[in-house]
């Protein structure tokens, strides 16, 4: 009789396992955006600029990931500019621009790296950096889109990943309240000067020097009509002008791949969803059916016939449960193909996009390069002309103090 | 070189040092703030740094992130200046001989209040010029390469400017994609940019260093930013920002920004009469 209940009990938790289910995130909460907790002066406010991500294909072999590496690229030119706007919306910082590599020179520099993105999922890790050197941010940032951020009237309000963003800049503003008046004045000084420096290492040498921990810090100031200052800011001003030309590249860019994008995910999400469920499904059927035909051969063996008639129904139940699960990993394969077909599909469609906004970029990149490269020359001859100058007076004051 | 003011280097005041920072405060290694796992939001933030260096001890902000309050101790100052000072001591003129010295940064004196050490010095130059077939003197070199440097300029808002038309024609060129319902506060303006006088109608003034509004910040004028920056959304037959220039962007910002509805409205139909929007 006992051996009867064990097997009408493993029989038992074998359907309670197979008829589990998974769950949706339903909440379409995001968090909001939260603004300066006092006014700062204009010229205190901290300008920021994000670097396109990296959209994480280095490690992609082409198999069983389900990455579409010119799909990243575009994700890597789309998803910052998401951040900017949450950033520019909380009201509390200076310029907020996309910007196409990790070089530019600024207050605060963002970068960041997708580790993962579908429509179900997103994953980043951000990292933010002072021009000093200090780190604001050093974390991972994921989420799971809502069943309903794919509705029509949900995502014209936002980003399915709203959410993440908005933490982002969130965080960041924590950080910056943390600063104090000199800080910030800091911030600026040193950025300026960074950039002086790049431009005319001679020139601003001494101004900035590295602590032991390679943080900057401010050494001496340049006078305010410092004439080689006021030429590193009028280069400045066309370093700003280009960011800002930058925009518009990644605005349209944007404006293309919206469409298509959101496309995607609303179907990749559908697809992921579906071959989570089919997988989780397939898993547990394989491990009741096995567990109800493990059951059922214990009992088989046993000495009472109404034992050994539940174990052949056990076994006759798993082996129906294996098949069953079987059948839904064939089922969940069909969906890893319609994922696939998916990705391909925008990889086509996008690529186009991604490769004219590189092209442009890279071009007007250089474009700018040579002529910084020009003005570096230019400021390095000035710089000598100047010095040659400071000599003749130096020497004909000695000159003067002999006679 | 110009005198290093001592007794304004930041974090001298001993009330700006932190009461926690034992040590070297501002320079220490984060002891104990190994980043954050809490959720924000409605995101999982996972922490990972392990005490990020450079940031004071005693700062916790409760967020287990580290401060980021900029306290170097004199002696780590001293220490850099030293550094600083022997790589340009070697070198003929150095740089702090013609850069003059203003105050030190967080004295609270604002950047380039100490004497100017360039003044007198192009003019000294000039004093000793020869006539128009002799050698050039250094001022007039300088003014030489100055005027190159000012084409240089025109050359660069050129190729921007080529580049911007050549955007805008782009867009002319391309159907616009279907107009989204305008989001409810959460447009895509933004915070100022950079240098809002840079670009007048499109055009450049390249003539000079007479251009720019100023680096970045919200250039709503008077010297501190509105309570409530870019936070009037633009009215309901504004489409999203997505495709602006750089021209485009700058009236949505500053119409964002506008708290009076009447200059705010004359900006936004500026700004269809840029886009080619019928109102």
């Amino acid at each position: 009789m006992s051996s009867w209940l064990k097997v009408f009990g493993a029989v038992g938790m074998a359907a309670l396992l197979s008829a589990c289910v998974s769950q949706t995130v339903k909440t379409t909460s995001v968090p909001t955006i939260e603004n300066a907790s006092q006014q700062v002066a204009e010229d205190l406010l901290l300008d920021v600029a994000i670097a396109i991500f990296d959209p994480g294909i280095d490690d992609y072999d082409g198999e069983d990931q389900q990455i579409y590496p010119e799909v990243r690229k575009a994700e890597a030119r789309y998803m910052p500019n998401l951040l900017s706007e949450a950033m520019q919306n909380s009201g509390a910082w200076g310029a907020v621009r996309v910007v196409p590599s990790e070089s530019q020179i600024t207050d605060l520099l963002v970068t960041g790296k997708i580790l993962h993105s579908d429509g179900e999922q997103l994953k980043l890790k951000i990292l933010a950096q002072d021009s000093r050197g200090y780190v604001w941010l050093d974390r991972e940032y994921s989420d799971n889109a809502s069943r309903y951020a794919y509705e029509v009237t949900t995502r014209t309000k936002h980003d399915p990943f709203q959410a993440v963003y908005n933490t982002i800049a969130n965080d960041l503003l924590q950080r910056q309240e943390e600063l104090r008046e000199l800080d910030r004045k800091n911030i600026r000084l040193v950025t300026e000067l960074v950039f002086a420096r790049s431009f005319s290492e001679e020139a601003f040498e001494g101004y900035l020097a590295e602590n032991r921990k390679g943080k900057l810090l401010v050494m001496r100031l340049p006078a305010t009509d410092d004439p080689m200052l006021e030429r590193v800011r009028v280069i400045r001003e066309r370093d700003h002008l280009f960011v800002d030309t930058m925009q518009e590249y990644y605005g349209t860019f944007n404006g293309e791949m919206i469409g298509p994008y959101q496309e995607w995910r609303k179907l990749s999400y559908e697809e992921v969803v579906a071959l989570q469920e089919l997988k989780a499904e397939s898993t547990r059927r394989l491990i009741a059916g096995g567990v109800a035909v493990l059951a059922g051969i214990a009992a088989a063996g046993s000495s009472e016939n109404t034992s050994r008639a539940a174990g052949n129904v056990a076994i006759m139940g798993g082996g129906y449960l294996i098949k069953s699960g079987l059948e839904h990993r064939n089922e969940a394969q069909i969906h890893v193909e319609a994922l696939e077909e998916l990705g391909l599909s925008l990889e086509a469609e996008i690529t186009p996009q991604v490769i004219e906004l590189e092209d442009r970029s890279v071009m007007l990149s250089g474009s700018v390069a040579d002529q910084y490269d020009q003005w570096r020359e230019l400021l390095a001859e000035i710089y000598r002309a100047e010095i040659g100058s400071l000599e003749v007076i130096t020497d004909s004051e000695s000159t003067d103090e002999k006679l | 070189m110009g005198e290093f003011p001592q007794g304004e280097a930041p974090g001298q005041d001993g009330s700006e040092m932190d009461p926690g920072g034992a040590g070297e405060p501002g320079m220490e290694e984060v002891a104990g703030t190994s980043g954050d796992g809490s959720e924000s939001g409605g995101t999982d933030a996972t922490g990972e740094g392990e005490g990020e260096p450079g940031f004071e001890v005693g700062v916790d902000t409760g967020t287990g992130l580290p401060g980021l309050l900029d306290e170097p101790t004199f002696e780590e100052i001293l220490g850099a200046m030293e550094d600083a000072m022997g790589e340009a001591e070697g070198a003929p003129g150095s740089p702090g001989s013609q850069a003059g010295t203003g105050g030190f940064p967080g004295d609270g004196t604002e950047p380039g209040t100490g004497p100017a050490g360039q003044e007198g010095t192009e003019s000294g130059a000039g004093g000793t010029s020869q006539g128009s077939g002799g050698p050039l003197t250094p001022a007039e070199q300088v003014a030489i390469l100055d005027a190159q440097l000012e084409q240089g300029t025109d050359v660069f808002d050129a190729i921007i400017l080529e580049e911007q038309a050549a955007q805008r024609e782009a867009a002319r060129n391309r159907t616009p994609p279907p107009t989204p319902a305008p989001e409810e506060g959460s447009s895509s303006g933004g915070t100022g940019g950079y240098g809002g006088g840079m670009i007048e109608d499109g055009i450049a003034d390249a003539g000079g260093y007479s251009t720019g509004g100023g680096m970045g910040g919200a250039s709503a004028g008077g010297g501190e930013i509105p309570q409530n920056t870019a936070k009037y959304p633009p009215p309901a037959d504004i489409p999203t920002g997505n495709d602006d220039d750089v021209v485009a962007r700058q009236l949505r910002e500053a119409a964002m920004r506008e708290p009076d509805p009447a200059i705010r409205e004359k900006l936004w139909d500026e700004y269809r009469k840029y886009k080619g929007i019928s109102p």
